[in-house]
């Protein structure tokens, strides 16, 4: 009798490699890795985690909400190492495995489990122990989903909670893909996301409802793969359609320099106003609006200090920025300590309408502004950054 | 702008009464004398304490971070801020 072989995918995520093995060989304590500036943190030990810290967050927000947590200076010939033991983990289980993504903070692997269950069971129990065999044998720990293929499989892994299996059989894939968000969909960005949201398509059913052909007529070829995603029939094994989508940009920044440093918080004002308005610029070119403001003071002996607040309504207006940040400034106290730089970091970024207007504010005065600060940037882009410059940016050359 | 450089250096620093002061210090075949050190730090790495500093050098307005590992007993610079 013949045997039927039905296609099996696992989709393995392990969170924090990097953080987690530093916080094995240091006893469990909590550990972080930050960027190359030193200033945001982009992995975090499950220790550091549990007390809030989290990929993203600033420096000085890390060790207020975990005191004493240890930095690490990344050793990427250390986790190259341990990601050689995980492959060699899943390989005792299919010699079809795929590094999709490698980053210090999360390692993506999709792994062909086609015919494992002949020769180790229940494709779950694989999955199972193949996450068991992780946690002890190298310390780290991954969420893991199963599905008919790995863009089924992927959003399992996505919904999992850390350092569990899901399992998604062939027969629930349409209505569990269907549940999904769109944006959660390979090839979907957050652009079109809004776009579809604006047609009063949400959810990945919603979109494989449409007709193909109109699907196709209105988005072509890359409708036509997102449709069949959406239906829970994804082609071949999915894997260039992941590959496609970059990474969602979640913060931009912009920061001065003040020549020479200074106290006098006039001309940090004047500092801070210059960099509201190169992140409205950068808002205006990519089509954005943020909901978060934070600033971050450098003082000339390399301490920061930096503080947040969340906006009312969304905006890309330079005005707006500047204003969050000054309050924010307001509440932060040199002590006659000199400021070398300061930064704005925007962040809850968000799709905005195109152009530069955000609606129509409700005084003149700022729509007056508003209108000021787009023809200023469209100066910029034709003749370049120092072609027009506002005068209270004198203030930070004037000694 | 800040630099992460992460690099083995050679120093000339005083030890006197617990307290630790740089001279100067060689890196990439330069030596560069120590004009101030604004600020001083210890950090734990987990395994052994790091004693940084941050300092200006004759002739430049950058800021250097510089660092002594309790552990190697080792100097490592580890970042600049470039002016």
């Amino acid at each position: 009798m013949e045997r039927q072989v039905r296609r099996v995918y696992a989709y393995l995520r392990i969170h924090d490699l990097a953080a987690s093995i530093e916080a094995r060989e240091r006893g469990g304590r909590p550990v972080v890795i930050y960027d190359e500036g030193g200033q945001q943190v982009v992995s975090a030990s499950p220790e550091a985690q549990r007390r809030g810290v989290r990929p993203g967050l600033s420096r000085w927000e890390a060790e207020r909400l975990c005191p004493g947590v240890i930095a690490v200076t990344p050793d990427r010939e250390k986790y190259e190492y341990f990601q050689g033991r995980v492959l060699e983990i899943c390989g005792d289980y299919t010699p079809t495995s795929n590094t999709l993504e490698s980053r210090i903070s999360n390692l993506d692997l999709s792994l062909d489990l086609t015919g494992s269950e002949f020769l180790f069971g229940p494709v779950k129990s694989v999955a199972l122990e193949i996450r068991n065999r992780l946690r002890a044998e190298v310390g780290v720990v991954a969420s893991i989903g199963v599905g008919p293929n790995t863009v089924v499989a992927r959003l399992a892994c996505e919904s999992a909670k850390l350092g569990s299996v899901i399992e998604v059989k062939p027969e629930e894939a349409a209505e569990f893909v269907g549940r999904q968000p769109m944006e959660a969909l390979p090839g979907v960005d957050s652009e079109w996301a809004q776009q579809l949201r604006d047609m009063g398509i949400r959810q990945a059913k919603d979109f494989a409802a449409l007709p193909v052909e109109a699907v196709e007529r209105a988005f072509g070829d890359r409708g036509r793969r997102v449709w069949e995603s959406a239906r829970g029939v994804a082609p071949g094994t999915g894997l260039p359609q992941w590959q496609e989508q970059a990474p969602a940009e979640q913060t931009l920044s912009a920061q001065m320099d003040v020549r020479p440093a200074t106290d006098d918080r006039a001309r940090v004002k004047a500092a801070l106003r210059a960099a509201a308005d190169d992140v409205a610029r950068m808002l205006r070119q990519q089509g954005q609006v943020v909901r978060q403001v934070e600033v971050v003071i450098v003082f000339n002996d390399m301490r920061a200090v930096g503080a947040r607040r969340t906006l009312g309504q969304a905006t890309r207006s330079g005005e707006v920025i500047f204003r969050a940040a000054g309050a924010l400034f307001e509440r932060i106290q040199l002590a006659r300590r000199l400021v070398r730089r300061v930064r704005i970091v925007v962040s809850r970024l968000a799709a905005g309408p195109q152009g530069g207007q955000m609606g129509l504010p409700i005084l003149e005065q700022e729509h007056r502004r508003e209108r000021l600060a787009e023809r200023m940037n469209q100066v910029k882009d034709r003749f370049g950054e120092g072609a027009v410059r506002r005068a209270s940016e004198f203030e930070l050359r004037r000694r | 702008m800040l630099e992460a450089i992460g690099e083995p250096i050679r120093v000339c620093a005083y030890f006197r009464r617990g307290r630790i002061s740089p001279l100067w210090f060689e890196w990439k075949g330069r030596r560069y004398r120590v004009e101030e050190v604004r600020n001083r730090w210890v950090t734990s790495d987990g395994i052994g304490k790091c004693y940084h500093f941050a300092l200006t050098v004759e002739g430049g307005a950058d800021l250097y971070d510089i660092f002594l590992r309790s552990e190697t007993m080792g100097w490592r610079i580890g970042k600049i801020d470039v002016m």
